[in-house]
């Protein structure tokens, strides 16, 4: 069997997650949470607003 | 981190903070449907809030970035897939609002769709697995306080029980959902403030970089056993919050029309947060900090860029996840316990005084029970939580094939539950963690399934709905307190 070193340079870039991949990932869940946070906030005031909290 | 005097400071701020929550949301607890349901009507806001803080649990939080650590990208991307169980919980809590408009605990259902024997298992299952979780959530307690405040751990783990446990006592439900709410935006907002402030201090580029150095097997996009726990940790969520009477509690006690949407909205806001707990993880590498203890690098990481003020989030956060996950299990735990064990088998005729102050020692014993066995300090997080994995695979299938298919029966719903546990527990040890949800979970749908296929029910859904039933007990039920 090959080694990882042994093999292509494009093969083995294929076989980690990619930088672009990670920062996608990472960035995009803090502004997911951020959105969170906000759509928590609108829906409180929504349901204070018509009165239906509890 | 920070000195025990500020720890006690925040401590005890954060304490009287939800005890006087708890007294305030407690004036409405009035009847049982209101101590044990928040009276069935609770709206999108409390309903989305509390589902999502209950699910970010200390586990969460210590947890995911230790997976992070462990198995990389991939064990980021594995605990995030416990969102699936809120996510895929959602239709569920639709159907069950509408089957069993007047139902109290998860137990209701299994007894009456699949009789006394299922419930008596189920009961042992599910009773098993909020007793382990409450457990882990007092010991990570203790850790914590002791780690990031020095305060010792029997001290920090006595407190964060005896806070909880009070305003639960106070107000029931609907001081668990209200301070839920509030907990939540903490820990989404303190997560965020951690995270910005970690990519202000080292860049993404030098993550990876340093990542791809030193450490590329966290970067591996094949990991067998890191894709294994994908699969392990998204049955084990389903399983534990498609059988849990934490989320059945709160299917019962939200709007007919909010479940579905605040289970989706919750899932949706839950599944970033094991992402970014483990981010904040993978930096500590790059920046330099010396991991000794992988379950406590988010607050060390938090400390390291933010200072003081990080370990003071991070304390917060911590506080606020762990309140909202152990406030829910002892009121959810209690109800199963009063309303399945207590009013069901042995004083059915129990009125309104005697049903609250029995849930109220119930809770008391939950707490004390739990304090005792979290003081010696047994095992790790990690072993404590993920002992009840296989068991609670086991009931995913009884559960969604009792809720949606006619044909699914008693005895596939207990073999099911049986084998599946069993399997699972033998693949817990024999070939490890990782696998033993996903065993029990694929042996008990075998099972279920061919059950179903080979001795079809043909249930009648109208069964489930025990007020138009006419059962005394549950009329009993809709008085107030005098």
């Amino acid at each position: 069997m090959k080694s990882i070193t042994a093999m292509p340079h494009k093969k083995q870039a294929a076989m980690y997650f990619t930088e672009s991949f990670v920062s996608v990932m990472i960035i995009g869940a803090l502004i997911l949470i951020s959105i969170a946070v906000i759509v928590l906030l609108a829906l409180l005031i929504t349901d204070i607003k018509n009165k239906k909290l509890w | 981190m920070i000195s025990q005097e500020t720890g006690w400071i925040l401590l005890g701020a954060l304490s009287v903070l939800w005890i006087l929550l708890g007294i305030y949301w407690g004036r409405k607890a009035k009847s049982m449907d209101g101590f044990m349901l928040a009276g069935r009507n609770v709206g999108l806001a409390f309903g989305t809030a509390t589902a999502m803080a209950t699910w970010v649990t200390s586990n969460t939080t210590m947890l995911a970035p230790q997976f992070a650590l462990e198995l990389g990208v991939w064990g980021m991307l594995a605990y995030s897939t416990a969102a699936f169980g809120l996510l895929l919980f959602a239709p569920l809590a639709k159907r069950i609002r509408s089957l069993m408009p007047g139902g109290y605990t998860s137990g209701d259902f299994i007894r009456l769709r699949y009789g006394k024997a299922t419930w008596i298992l189920f009961l042992v299952i599910s009773i098993f697995y909020g007793f382990t979780w409450l457990i882990s959530m007092g010991m990570a307690g203790g850790i914590l306080m002791n780690a990031i405040a020095g305060i010792p751990y029997a001290t920090g783990m006595t407190i964060i029980l005896a806070v909880c446990t009070g305003y639960t006592l106070f107000g029931g439900l609907y001081a668990v959902i209200g301070t839920d709410y509030i907990q939540s935006l903490i820990i989404m907002a303190g997560i965020v403030v951690v995270g910005i402030a970690v990519m202000n201090k080292v860049d993404l580029d030098t993550v990876y970089n340093h990542l791809r150095t030193d450490k590329p097997m966290l970067l591996k996009a094949l990991q067998p056993a890191a894709m294994m726990a994908v699969f392990n940790n998204l049955l084990f969520g389903l399983g534990e919050v498609f059988h849990s009477n934490v989320w059945w509690s709160r299917a019962f006690a939200m709007r007919g029309e909010v479940g579905k949407k605040a289970y989706t909205l919750a899932g949706f806001a839950w599944l970033p947060i094991p992402v970014a707990a483990g981010f904040i993880a993978l930096t500590s590498g790059a920046l330099g900090i010396n991991v000794t203890s992988p379950d406590m690098v988010g607050p060390l990481v938090a400390a390291n860029v933010l200072g003081k003020a990080g370990a003071v989030i991070v304390f917060a956060v911590f506080f606020c996840s762990l309140a909202s996950s152990v406030d829910s299990l002892l009121a959810s735990t209690s109800d199963l316990i009063t309303e399945d064990i207590y009013r069901k088998m042995i004083n059915p005729s129990a009125n309104q005084q005697q049903l609250r102050k029995v849930s109220a020692g119930i809770i008391i014993g939950l707490a004390v029970l739990a304090w005792l066995v979290c003081l010696p300090r047994i095992g790790t997080l990690a072993t404590v939580l993920f002992f009840a994995g296989p068991m609670v695979g086991s009931t995913i299938w009884p559960v969604a094939t009792g809720l949606y298919w006619k044909k699914a029966n008693a005895k596939g719903a207990i073999w099911g539950m049986l084998a599946g546990s069993l399997a699972g527990l033998a693949a817990y040890f024999e070939l490890g963690w990782y696998t033993a949800s996903l065993v029990g979970a694929a042996v008990s749908m075998v099972v279920v399934v061919a059950f179903s296929y080979f001795f079809p029910d043909n249930f009648d859904w109208r069964r489930l709905d025990e007020k138009h039933h006419g059962d005394a007990a549950q009329k009993a039920s809709s008085h107030v307190f005098h």
